[in-house]
């Protein structure tokens, strides 16, 4: 099975989006013919890493179960949208990072499940914030 | 510092003679003997014991009252008791109010402070001090006056049985040889007990004492900071005014104000949780050097404030945070190192705030 997730604006791939900009994205699932899918999670999230405990947010979540998939859905891409928050922006820190990205997670019938995680970026300048670099020089080595 | 130092000596004194006169009255009721004084007498020596201890809390509850409580609002409660409720009506209109909920619910991860800040007296919005440590203080006095009772008592102790036993051992050593041992082991071995106890508290009181006094020294002497910014929640790339004022009764070696970022996290390393925590950014924003703080005149000045505009705004998840602090540090010879923290927000840049929001707390011109 291969899963590929594009995240666009207006129809144009995009790595990186704004606070408050509406977040497309496409995402094209290809079985196997023998693989028989029970439920699929669509969901944009932010997450932890570091040397903390991962913690987890979740913007948006969406769960479509066997009943609601046709025999044809995965025959063309699946699309999610959704207006993206304004916090947490991407951050790359020193103990802690905060990454966002789409999870599609899909249960098959049997009980295997499997995850994809596309990595974007939600900032202002297309990439993550980082800690700043102190000024060089300061009063207390003067005095 | 004089004024502290005598009220605590007067609380001290006045626990070691309670403790005395007590225990000496127990003592005489134990053995028999005849009180050394009269009823009343004993009355008189309660009641001065309990005065030199009332005397020392009060003295040492007006003194913490006067240089931890800011004089407006000192003012406003020996004016009327609804001035501290009019001080706070007039923070913020409703509509900065109302806007201002409103923007914190459209940030997720982002903390709030826990109270609304409050209005600035020099610019905009006062942030609230860093309580101080009172508790500290209380239970480091508990344990004093505890261990100083503890200690009375056993010098009593040690003291009275030596009179005792002194006599006793003498005769029993004339008789020593009619003695069997069985019966030597019935000679009492307490005032050892005591003697071994009184020096292990002695130090255990020495140490107390001096923690007490210090505790002590480091409320009385280096009264409340205040923090006052001209802009709040601050962003990335936003320059402020920041306004300090520094109250206490002496003379400071150094005082530094910095601005901290910190990446603070919470992991299971076993059954333990630990927290750890790693400053990613640190800018001196002022060191001042030999300030005088008097009663009445606190040390003032302003600063310029800026969050680079790479920043990370204040992040809070359960076990990550990302929290920006404005740090006061001040060193006065022989007493203890001042350390307060101002926790401040840093609210995240979206592209329609890109220049100052209009519910930004705007500050006023002094």
């Amino acid at each position: 099975m291969v899963i590929s997730v594009t995240g666009q604006t207006q129809g144009r791939p995009q790595a990186s989006f704004t606070p408050g900009q509406v977040f497309s994205c496409e995402y094209d699932v290809q079985l196997f013919p023998d693989q028989t899918v029970a439920a699929i999670e669509s969901s944009v999230i932010w997450l932890t890493q570091g040397k903390g405990e991962e913690d987890i947010g979740v913007h948006f979540f969406e769960r479509r179960n066997r009943t609601s998939l046709a025999a044809d859905t995965f025959n063309h891409p699946q699309r999610l949208s959704t207006v993206l928050p304004l916090s947490p922006h991407s951050y790359e820190g020193r103990i802690l990072k905060v990454f966002w990205r789409v999870r599609i997670r899909i249960f098959f019938t049997g009980g295997k499940e499997l995850i994809h995680d596309h990595p974007f970026v939600l900032s202002l300048d297309e990439t993550p914030r980082q800690p700043p670099v102190p000024p060089s020089s300061t009063e207390d080595d003067a005095n | 510092m004089t004024e502290a130092v005598f009220a605590a000596v007067l609380l001290l004194t006045g626990v070691v003679l309670l403790s005395t006169f007590i225990t000496l009255a127990i003592i005489s009721s134990r053995i028999g003997a005849e009180p050394t004084v009269s009823r009343l007498y004993f009355v008189v020596q309660l009641l001065i014991a309990s005065a030199l201890i009332i005397a020392g809390v009060v003295w040492i509850v007006r003194l913490l009252w006067h240089v931890g409580v800011s004089a407006e609002r000192r003012g406003a409660i020996t004016a009327r008791t609804g001035d501290i409720e009019i001080l706070n009506e007039r923070i913020l209109d409703e509509l900065h109010l109302t806007e201002l909920r409103k923007r914190r619910d459209d940030l997720p991860t982002v903390p709030r402070d826990r109270l609304l800040p409050q209005a600035g007296r020099v610019l905009g919005v006062r942030i609230l001090p860093s309580p101080r440590n009172v508790w500290g203080l209380m239970s480091s006095a508990l344990f004093s006056v505890v261990s100083i009772s503890l200690l009375s008592i056993l010098v009593l102790i040690c003291d009275q049985s030596f009179e005792i036993r002194s006599p006793l051992v003498s005769q029993l050593s004339e008789l020593s040889e009619k003695i069997t041992p069985k019966e030597l082991s019935h000679i009492p071995s307490r005032p050892w007990l005591a003697v071994g106890l009184l020096l292990v508290f002695i130090p255990a009181c020495g140490w107390s004492i001096y923690h007490f006094f210090r505790q002590l020294l480091k409320l009385a002497g280096i009264g409340p900071t205040s923090i006052e910014l001209s802009s709040y929640p601050l962003k990335p790339g936003c320059d402020a005014q920041l306004f300090l004022s520094q109250t206490g009764r002496v003379r400071l070696q150094v005082l530094d104000v910095d601005l901290v970022c910190e990446e603070e996290v919470t992991y299971n390393q076993g059954t333990d949780i630990r927290t750890e925590q790693a400053v990613v950014y640190e800018e001196r924003l002022l060191r001042q050097r030999g300030v005088s703080l008097r009663i009445g005149r606190p040390y003032e000045t302003q600063l310029a404030l800026s969050i680079p505009s790479t920043a990370m705004h204040s992040f809070k998840s359960t076990n990550n945070r990302v929290q920006w602090k404005i740090i006061v540090t001040a060193k006065a010879k022989s007493w203890p190192r001042l350390h307060r923290t101002f926790r401040i927000l840093v609210h995240p840049n979206s592209h329609d705030l890109n220049k100052p929001p209009k519910n930004q707390l705007a500050g006023k011109t002094s």
